[in-house]
């Protein structure tokens, strides 16, 4: 028997290699050029369609003070989304981010000049906010890979302690405005075109982008990801990594704090409300799995976008407010479902 | 008083039922008169002073009112800081009243629905509750019982209309406003938004209201939509209406980021500090034109000070006629031009909580009793 | 490709008395051996032999508590998997251990140190130069790969050739010899791609040393120049391959002969209605016009490459898959909205061979899982007794020799032969098994596990169901078959009633490609 087994298969091996393993080849070519810009395409495909609807509804919509008002509104979620998409890329979630632009939003608006008086403390108002935020994700990071306590568990704490700090800092008084009008105006100045603020949440994302591009840390990012197992087993410094990307998300949603804060030209503990609820779903809309793995910041960006666009061109087409929320809702819905329906076939279980 | 609506009339005659069905069951402990006959020693008394939050100006003044008539009556004062949370003001407000003393409870409610557990806890701990701004209508104090001293507020279309009345005026009665009320199903935002409403239909008809975007109380949602607003009509907008200060800061912040601050008027509620500062630095050319003028620190010591009498015995309040149960209390208007008049209250709290104590909770300026709730929104103002 | 250098007489790998415990466990008692250049090293040895302990070392994940670990002369410690990589020492893992989100190159670069050669100085990727550099190895091992495909995409035997090209690239270029440890690398391949696997073991002989573990003794014999086998954490054995045969390699490994009893073969009555007609049943691009007749107590083994339809096949026949047209039958009467509940309620199983996706709880004990979808006795309506459920359970852990014998531990933590014996178990469970599909029941199993497997195998036929059975090898399908049913791009091009016919494999083959 052991003799038939060999002969035949030599003779075998020569017709599989032409038919078995060339034929998964190209068909592999084939996917994977979708897989790679199909939903990107769907999503900004999405987003056409919308402002073409817009402009057709309102032709304010379509003008360069209304562009530069969608990206104002959109940088502070992207700059957050940021962060938060480099969580979920390793499977992970950080919903600590309202409870971190809290703290740093007080901390800097006291640390400044304001209305309570207090010291103006000059660049120190703007780098103790930001450690502030850096080492409430290095908490994060530290609990989450050395207790081993679910990301979701220790953010949300992390969320509350962060806002407790802020009440802290914030004590009875009465509330602070900044009182330097370079401050205030800094993030809608419109400089070669469009505001400030846009301007540095889209180096964010560029750098942020080609970090994960072009980096062994983002490379080993999406790896852990994939699979911290398997990363672990090829002696990747995982942990190391985690906390890392924490750090980063506490340290761009501490900048968060302070651009909200200087947006509205003074804050509350109340400043981050919200944001979280606006990020998530535009990061998850632009593709990055929840699983971890695949997606990026660009499609963040497209998310946060779209999400944007959405809203400011239903205020604009003047829907009712009584059904704003629904009908954004269920133009979502379909959004994603379209955006998702290239991948439907990856569902299934692969042989 | 004049509106004879169905619903109303229904509400007394169930009034009615439920005080007939409260005789027959239980005559003695009616007859007997808990407060009446027995009142509370000072000694025995706690102030508790329940807010949403800490941080809001108008919530912080509710506190500075109930630790100055805390002072003056020299009764301990708890302060609960529900942290916008209808649980934790709850729980926070049991544990408390399981301590043992006598609480008599000044609450800001988190939501309406909050009322009716709050007033039966207080209520089975034999404290005193008022409650300020928000209970369900069919919450009546007069059918729980003394325990639940009084439903207070200020008149939210009154506001409406007196800060609709100081835009409208500012921009020559005519041209386009946008409104941004709070929480679009809040009773406050609503009855301030009615009065709006109100005062463009019967007393300027070339005022036009272009959009109306709820903002939930937020300054920054109220930045988004007036940025929003701001790129759909551009200078239509002559006039802007907020239902409170907090988002009044938000959509300036927008118009002065759009280079309008100086073209378009504000009007608000409530004359937080951040926008007396604007008014008195002529902000934007005096953007600010007008503001209502009611005070948390005077809320809140009026509701402490009326549960206080209650429990020491001072008054009865099944002997209260109806709108001393369920009352208004007046809201004054201020243009630039009277600021000063109001802000000397500011500057005297201590001083205009002995007038408070010397006057009774019903006739004090600036804010004395004006009318008996509860307030009704005329349909075609919804 | 032969770089002569100092160092080239000393052996590849040497471990000098090499120990490791886990608590009062002794996995490792003393393990010595020399890998030389150029040597196809087989290891062989039941689950739980302490292979996996040994490879563990050899890659750096544990740190043996004594003993000493040469490679190419040097005297080397390992602290992690790095440290391993960087001596030289590549593993291709029986779970496949690639990113499937990455690219083949990145793959390929992820384990090394950071460098120009490899494309990634200072932290940064150079795309152009990982992209080539990995080429470069993919050419080593004659693959024609593009070093930028997503490995999501690839083929499972493209992916292996990934692994393989990581394994051997941890060394290229460098002095010595690489040593590339294959992890059951052919358990989870079809025929023709094991045949590509083969030669490339061959290719690595001419640069390096491999290490091949596998349970199949007939892979092990055609590849291997020396055998090591092991039992109960020590080497048993060291033959050079031309002096054993499968028999003595089986009874090494598991201290006894083999009792696996040659399988009697059942003849058709004619006259009765086949347990499972599948009639002309077709699936467009997948498979067309196939029908078969299976009886009671008969095993139809269907054979055929992947991509020949058969998986889709026995998928449609467990209502897991649609079909196009066509019609499926039990006992004589078409079942219509085929669907898994309705054949589950049917009495039909499936054994699957993703096992750990499709066929078990993994967080669930063994024994909820052998009560999942037939809870028999043990429930009274929709509540399940405890009690009835471990009693049952127990019964089958003994019946099967189910290692440990603790039904309460999760599925998960078993070793896979041990996993398979309890999804079979579910299945056999249903008193009214009238149809049992198995897709590759045998993969990834020890010989003394796959005997037991086989040995159920036939006790479901006895009860009177009837089996279909898509085998790993040929061998199998022609030992355990009494009908066998050979398909090739959809369509059935052979047809053997073993009671009659006495095909070779080589008869099979050339049917199937």
């Amino acid at each position: 028997m052991m003799t038939t087994t060999s002969s035949s298969g030599t003779a075998a091996s020569v017709t599989i290699d032409t038919g078995e393993i060339l034929t998964p080849n190209s068909s592999a070519k084939r996917r994977n050029i979708f897989a790679g810009i199909g939903e990107p395409v769907a999503l900004i495909g999405a987003l056409v369609v919308l402002i073409a609807i817009f402009s057709a509804l309102n032709p304010r919509f379509a003008t360069l003070t209304n562009l530069q008002n969608v990206l104002n509104q959109a940088s502070l979620p992207i700059i957050i989304g940021v962060g938060a998409t480099l969580v979920i890329l390793i499977g992970s979630i950080d919903l600590s981010v309202e409870g971190v632009m809290a703290a740093s939003g007080v901390a800097f608006v006291l640390m400044s000049a304001n209305s309570r008086g207090g010291q103006d403390m000059g660049i120190a108002a703007f780098i103790v906010p930001v450690v502030l935020g850096t080492v409430l994700g290095a908490l994060n990071g530290l609990i989450y890979t050395l207790l081993k306590v679910p990301s979701f568990i220790v953010t949300l704490g992390m969320w509350f302690i962060g806002f407790g700090i802020a009440t802290i800092l914030y004590g009875t008084d009465a509330y602070p405005e900044l009182t330097d009008d370079n401050l205030t105006n800094w993030a809608a100045k419109i400089n070669l075109g469009l505001p400030n603020v846009f301007w540095l949440a889209a180096a964010l994302v560029v750098v942020s982008a080609l970090v994960i591009r072009f980096t062994r840390f983002g490379r080993a990012a999406l790896a852990i990801g994939n699979n911290e197992d398997i990363a672990r087993a090829n002696g990747m410094p995982v942990r190391k990594h985690k906390v890392t990307i924490f750090i980063i998300a506490g340290a761009l949603s501490g900048v968060a704090g302070i651009l909200a804060t200087m947006q509205m030209g003074g804050t509350s503990n109340h400043i981050g409300e919200g944001y979280l609820f606006l990020t998530l779903p535009a990061v998850v809309i632009g593709g990055t799995s929840l699983a971890g793995g695949k997606g990026g910041v660009l499609r963040t960006f497209l998310g946060v976008i779209l999400l944007t666009v959405l809203n400011n061109g239903l205020v604009l087409a003047g829907v009712s407010p009584n059904y704003q929320s629904a009908l954004s809702g269920a133009i979502l819905v379909v959004a994603i479902v379209a955006a998702a329906w290239s991948q439907r076939g990856r569902l299934r279980i692969a042989k | 008083m004049s509106l004879g609506t169905k619903a109303k009339r229904f509400g007394a005659v169930a009034a009615l039922a439920t005080a007939a069905a409260l005789a027959l069951s239980g005559c003695t402990s009616t007859a007997g008169g808990t407060t009446a006959a027995q009142p509370l020693k000072k000694e025995d008394l706690v102030f508790v002073c329940s807010v949403i939050n800490t941080t809001n100006p108008y919530f912080a003044a509710n506190i500075e009112g109930c630790q100055t008539l805390g002072k003056k009556l020299g009764i301990p004062v708890e302060v609960v800081d529900s942290n916008g949370s209808s649980q934790t003001e709850i729980s926070k407000i049991q544990a408390i009243l399981a301590k043992g003393k006598k609480a008599v409870v000044f609450v800001n409610t988190v939501a309406s629905s909050d009322a009716p557990t709050i007033v039966n806890a207080v209520k089975a701990a034999g404290g005193f509750v008022t409650i300020w701004w928000n209970k369900p209508d069919n919450l009546d104090p007069a059918k729980v019982g003394n325990n639940f001293v009084a439903f207070q507020k200020h008149s939210g279309i009154d506001s409406g209309k007196c800060t609709t009345e100081a835009l409208s005026k500012a921009i020559g009665e005519k041209g386009g406003i946008i409104a941004l009320p709070g929480v679009q199903d809040s009773t406050t935002s609503a009855t301030r938004v009615a009065g709006l409403k109100e005062a463009l239909a019967t007393q300027f008809p070339n005022v036009k209201l272009l959009d109306v975007r709820p903002s939930n109380w937020d300054p920054q949602l109220a930045y988004k939509n007036s940025k929003d607003l701001i790129a759909k009509y551009g200078d239509q907008i002559k006039g802007v209406w907020t239902a409170d200060d907090g988002m009044q800061i938000g959509a300036m912040q927008a118009f002065k980021e759009a280079g309008l601050l100086n073209k378009v008027k504000f009007v608000s509620d409530g004359l937080y500090p951040p926008t007396v500062d604007a008014m008195k630095a002529h902000e934007g050319n005096d953007a600010i034109v007008g503001e209502t003028f009611h005070r948390g620190y005077m809320a809140s010591a009026i509701g402490l000070y009326t549960a206080y009498l209650a429990a020491i015995g001072k008054i009865d309040p099944s002997k209260l006629p109806h709108e001393k149960r369920d009352s208004m209390f007046k809201i004054s208007c201020v243009t630039p031009g009277n600021l000063d008049e109001y802000l000397k209250w500011d500057n005297n709290v201590a001083g205009w909580v002995d007038t408070l104590i010397e006057k009774g909770p019903w006739d004090t300026e600036p804010v004395p009793l004006v009318a008996g709730g509860p307030e009704v929104i005329k349909p075609e103002y919804k | 490709m032969t770089k002569e250098t100092a160092q080239a007489t000393a052996p590849t790998l040497r471990l000098t008395d090499i120990r490791k415990s886990f608590g009062p466990v002794h996995a490792l008692k003393s393990i010595s051996l020399e890998i030389n250049r150029g040597e196809v090293i087989g290891l062989i040895g039941e689950n739980g032999a302490g292979k996996s302990t040994l490879l563990k070392i050899l890659t750096g994940i544990y740190q043996p508590d004594a003993g000493k670990i040469e490679v190419n002369g040097k005297s080397v410690k390992f602290r992690g998997p790095r440290d391993s990589s960087a001596a030289g020492i590549g593993v291709v893992h029986q779970e496949q251990s690639l990113f499937t989100n990455l690219s083949v190159a990145e793959n390929i670069a992820i384990s090394s140190g950071t460098g120009h050669r490899t494309g990634t100085r200072f932290g940064f990727y150079n795309w152009g130069q990982l992209n080539r550099s990995a080429a470069e190895t993919l050419n080593i091992i004659g693959s024609k790969l593009n070093p930028k495909t997503r490995v999501g995409d690839l083929s499972f035997v493209d992916r292996q050739m990934v692994e393989i090209a990581r394994a051997i690239r941890v060394d290229a270029g460098k002095d010595g010899s690489p040593l590339v440890i294959l992890d059951e690398p052919t358990s989870l391949l079809e025929r023709g791609e094991t045949e590509v696997l083969e030669r490339e073991i061959r290719k690595l002989k001419a640069f390096g040393s491999v290490i091949f573990v596998s349970h199949r003794l007939d892979e092990i014999i055609r590849n291997c120049d020396r055998i090591l086998v092991m039992r109960n954490g020590e080497l048993v054995a060291d033959r050079v391959t031309s002096t054993v045969t499968e028999d003595e390699l089986f009874k090494l490994m598991v201290g006894h002969a083999s009792h696996a009893s040659k399988k009697s073969r059942t003849s058709i009555d004619s006259s009765a209605t086949p347990v499972l007609e599948v009639s002309r049943l077709s699936l467009k691009g997948k498979y067309s016009d196939i029908s078969i007749a299976a009886h009671a107590g008969r095993i139809t083994a269907i054979v055929g490459t992947s991509g020949s339809g058969r998986e889709e096949l026995s998928r449609a026949i467990f209502g897991a898959e649609k079909f196009d047209s066509g019609s499926i039958a039990l006992n004589g009467s078409k079942v219509r909205g085929w669907r898994i509940p309705k054949a589950v309620s049917k009495g039909v199983g499936y054994v699957p061979s993703e096992r750990k996706v499709e066929g078990m709880v993994g967080g669930y004990s063994a024994a909820e899982n052998i009560v999942l979808t037939h809870p028999g006795k043990a429930a009274v309506g929709p509540i399940v007794l405890p009690w009835k459920r471990n009693k049952i359970a127990q019964e089958w852990f003994t019946t099967l020799d189910v290692r440990p014998n603790d039904i309460a531990l999760e599925l998960d933590r078993f070793s896979g032969g041990n996993q398979q014996k309890v999804v079979m178990a579910k299945w056999l469970n249903d008193p009214n098994l009238r149809v049992l599909v198995l897709d590759h029941p045998l993969r990834g199993l020890d010989p003394g596990a796959a005997e037991t497997v086989n040995e159920q195998i036939k006790k479901a036929c006895d009860k009177g169901a009837a089996v279909i059975l898509l085998a790993d090898t040929l061998e199998e399908a022609l030992e355990m078959g009494d009908e066998i049913l050979v398909m090739r791009d959809g369509a059935v091009t052979g047809h053997y009633d073993m009671n009659v016919d006495n095909p070779s494999t080589l008869d099979l083959l050339e049917r199937m490609v």
